[in-house]
């Protein structure tokens, strides 16, 4: 097949196809700019916020530049992540309007909606990186993925050490003529009785969990370049880049930042047992020593376990199963409505911090079985392809479905859907899978290029892209 | 072009869009309307809501006189609002607007210096908050911490009602208070004073829920319809292509076996294939790339959706015949 020689010249970053730099400028503003925090000045009849912008231009793009040319439908890529996905968007929209009447009757509806635009931005950002992306494009992607990590850990650990935003001040400065950027929450010396007396970093996002779940959701990718590194320098870059963000991650002072990691690395130990447990003593101690250098006490505070087990936060998670009880039985099964969910009105609504009891109170226990099934199907899909040792597949496959797992892991932590950056990063990470999973043959030849190079009698190998 | 080619898929079914036209319309129409022995009749999806202020004050107002302090007051003012969600105040304002207190839900004020954690509710509560999720009289109260006024919000099926409700709400408080005093004797000096601070006014909340309810209903479901019409036509030609494989392979037993992909089936035996129906055989055309190769064979007209367009040149390749022509 001729298509290898083709491929290598046309891969991300180097390659003409305006798609994959669309999705490469989305994901940059995902990094840098507090999109929750940002209000255009424009009105574009949704949210001001940039990203919803960002997804209309996407859309545009797609249909502008011939997304559709590279079909989905008709690549040999797995549907499952996509079926599972259109299956949870069904659920939602079932769990909504076979109760409208109710919904509507508590004034509801209306944020339904605005929730249902958000899950719909979710759902574009994976269909155009499915059809944007070739599997060439995986690896120049995933370094990609990797730098904007780096780079948002650097700035988290400025925040971090001096109070500094970098993100929301340049952002402020950067958008002035066209967007307002609030003030960060940014806050290292907080009273005893806010946030538990955390330190506040939240980096280019409105909460530390959701920066520490960019942050654990690109992990795996420099992870497992670590594992595969063929030399010393490669094996340090990114082994930096790990600690960086692991630094970065526990700036935050979340636990999520250690679990998280920890349940990768057993994933990964899973498929790669040996390669793991020979960098495992080293690694650990680069990570302990890297992250106390960066986040100096951060780690201490998160392993203080007797703390962790009296706080305010452990006892509000458990309180979580006991005052759900009455919204879930009463609505076993669709649940009381996706989106229905005001955290504004804390006299009717917990906030819970499980993303699977917020599913189960929207969308019933259908719904939590669906978006169960929607997290773990990319690894389903990745699973062959990693088995398959020494394929360019496979590595790829390997950290890309990590990326998955560290969100499945996530979701049982907090109530990640709340949090725009982490459903985005989630459905980014899953389309990546489904690409990597089906290796170079899951690529598809535009049907345009394809019916004009038959036209002209050409053989069609030769043109394939 | 494969939204194009969806959609031409689609045009060129006009019977089974009517129909699914004629499903969403139903769907639609039944989304805000309700059978009701064999007539519709209209859900009551559409909703006001109203809303006045009460002060709690003293025989000489406070409101002019700079001595008196807010402070009692105010505390009487929280008491007040908690009081009005029992169920004997609602058995009062019920009367007034000709129901009766079981059919309405009221909720009471929320202290916003609490934590959060304090706010949310228990079980036990979220209980009572759920048996009130579907009555369509609806009261909320609102006090501040340090202000002697209650704020009270109704909800109901229509403007006027909502508006009656809110100031039965406050007349009801007025007169219960009044009545409380009477019974226990209280001398006028020392009574409260429950004032009105102007008739309720509201107005209609989601005015063309309906409308946007029922469009997006018929929107859903056409379109559920539409790829279920498109899937239906993918596996009816996957039958038929897996049908004359079949057949193929039963005549040819050295063939080997089944295609890999049933729906671009292709006989390639240089010939056309004869137990196909005539609808089928006269979208098979020649292939000019692969007869260009010396491989002469006959591909369906649809292989353009093929997934092996990719994998290069180590297959005869399927060729979507109108665009070589």
């Amino acid at each position: 097949m001729t298509q290898p020689v083709t491929a290598q010249r046309d891969a991300f970053p180097h390659t003409k196809r305006p798609l994959p730099w669309f999705l490469a400028a989305f994901l940059a503003m995902l990094f840098f700019i507090p999109i929750d925090a940002t209000e255009l000045k424009v009105n574009i009849g949704v949210d001001s916020h940039p990203d919803r912008l960002a997804v209309i231009v996407l859309v545009l793009a797609w249909v502008w530049f011939g997304g559709d040319q590279r079909a989905f439908v008709r690549t040999p890529r797995s549907k499952l992540f996509v079926s599972a996905a259109c299956v949870f968007l069904a659920i939602a929209v079932a769990s909504l309007l076979l109760d409208a009447p109710r919904i509507i009757n508590l004034n509801d509806f209306q944020l339904a909606e605005k929730r249902f635009a958000l899950l719909g931005s979710f759902l574009v950002l994976a269909w155009f990186a499915l059809t944007a992306l070739r599997f060439e494009d995986l690896r120049g992607f995933a370094s990609y993925l990797i730098g904007l990590a780096v780079l948002m850990s650097i700035g988290m650990l400025v925040e971090r050490h001096t109070g500094y935003n970098v993100f929301y001040e340049l952002g402020r400065t950067i958008l002035s003529p066209i967007a307002t950027v609030a003030k960060s929450p940014t806050d290292l010396h907080p009273p005893v009785n806010v946030e538990e007396g955390r330190t506040i970093v939240v980096g280019p996002t409105q909460h530390g969990l959701a920066a520490t779940t960019m942050l654990v959701m690109v992990m795996p990718f420099a992870l497992v370049r670590v594992i595969d590194a063929t030399s010393r320098k490669s094996w340090w870059l990114n082994m930096a880049a790990l600690a960086l963000m692991a630094g970065a991650a526990v700036a935050t002072g979340r636990k999520t930042a250690l679990l998280v990691p920890l349940a990768l690395v057993i994933y990964m130990t899973f498929y790669r047992p040996r390669q793991i447990m020979r960098i495992a003593p080293l690694g650990l101690v680069i990570f302990i020593v890297s992250v106390h250098l960066a986040s100096p006490g951060a780690l201490g505070t998160l392993l203080n376990v007797g703390n962790d087990a009296s706080s305010s936060s452990t006892g509000h998670r458990v309180g979580d199963f006991t005052d759900l009880k009455p919204d879930v039985l009463a609505h076993p099964v669709l649940g009381r409505g996706y989106g229905t969910i005001v955290p504004d009105e804390p006299r009717t609504f917990r906030i819970n911090d499980d993303q699977y009891l917020d599913e189960v109170w929207e969308t019933g226990f259908i719904g939590l079985f669906a978006f169960i099934w929607m997290i773990l199907a990319p690894t389903v899909i990745a699973h062959p392809a990693i088995r398959k040792r020494g394929s360019p597949a496979a590595s790829l496959a390997l950290a890309a479905a990590g990326g998955c797992i560290a969100f499945f892991v996530v979701c049982a932590l907090f109530d990640s859907m709340s949090f725009t950056e982490a459903p985005y990063m989630f459905f980014l990470v899953a389309a990546l899978t489904t690409i990597a999973a089906a290796g170079p043959e899951g690529n598809v030849q535009p049907t345009r290029a394809l019916a004009r190079q038959l036209a002209s009698g050409r053989p069609r190998a030769a043109a394939a892209t | 072009m494969e939204l194009a080619y969806a959609l031409r898929t689609l045009a060129q079914r006009p019977r089974a869009l009517a129909v699914g036209v004629l499903i969403a319309a139903v769907a639609a129409i039944l989304s805000v309307y309700s059978l009701n022995g064999g007539k519709l009749k209209a859900r009551s999806l559409q909703h006001s809501s109203a809303s006045t202020q009460v002060i709690v004050d003293s025989q000489k107002s406070v409101l002019g006189n700079a001595t008196q302090p807010f402070e009692p007051l105010a505390q009487r003012a929280w008491v007040y609002a908690n009081f009005m969600t029992s169920p004997s105040f609602l058995d009062v304002v019920g009367k007034q607007v000709g129901l009766t207190g079981a059919q309405l839900y009221a909720a009471g004020p929320v202290n916003v210096n609490e934590p959060r954690s304090e706010q949310e509710p228990t079980d036990l509560k979220r209980n009572v908050q759920i048996t009130g999720e579907t009555k369509p009289y609806r009261l909320s109260y609102e006090a501040q911490e340090k202000l002697p006024t209650i704020t009270i919000n109704s909800q109901a099926p229509t403007t006027a009602q909502a508006v009656a409700l809110a100031n039965a709400a406050a007349g009801g408080l007025q007169s219960y208070v009044a009545t409380s005093e009477s019974e226990e004797g209280i001398t006028p000096g020392s009574r409260v004073v429950i004032r009105q601070l102007g008739p309720a006014s509201g107005a209609v909340v989601d005015g063309g829920i309906s409308k946007s309810l029922a469009a997006m209903v018929f929107v859903l479901v056409f379109v559920l319809w539409c790829i279920l019409v498109l899937l239906a036509g993918r596996f009816r030609r996957a039958w038929r292509e897996s049908a004359v494989a079949l057949s193929d392979q039963t005549d040819n037993p050295r063939e080997g076996n089944l295609p890999e992909h049933s729906e671009a089936a292709e006989p390639n035996h240089g010939e056309r294939p004869e137990r196909v129906g005539a609808r089928q055989v006269g979208a098979y055309e020649r292939d000019g790339a692969d007869a260009s190769r010396g491989e002469p064979s006959y591909l369906p007209q649809r292989a353009l959706l093929d997934t092996r367009a990719v994998r290069g040149g180590d297959r005869p390749a399927p060729v979507p015949a109108r665009s070589v022509r």
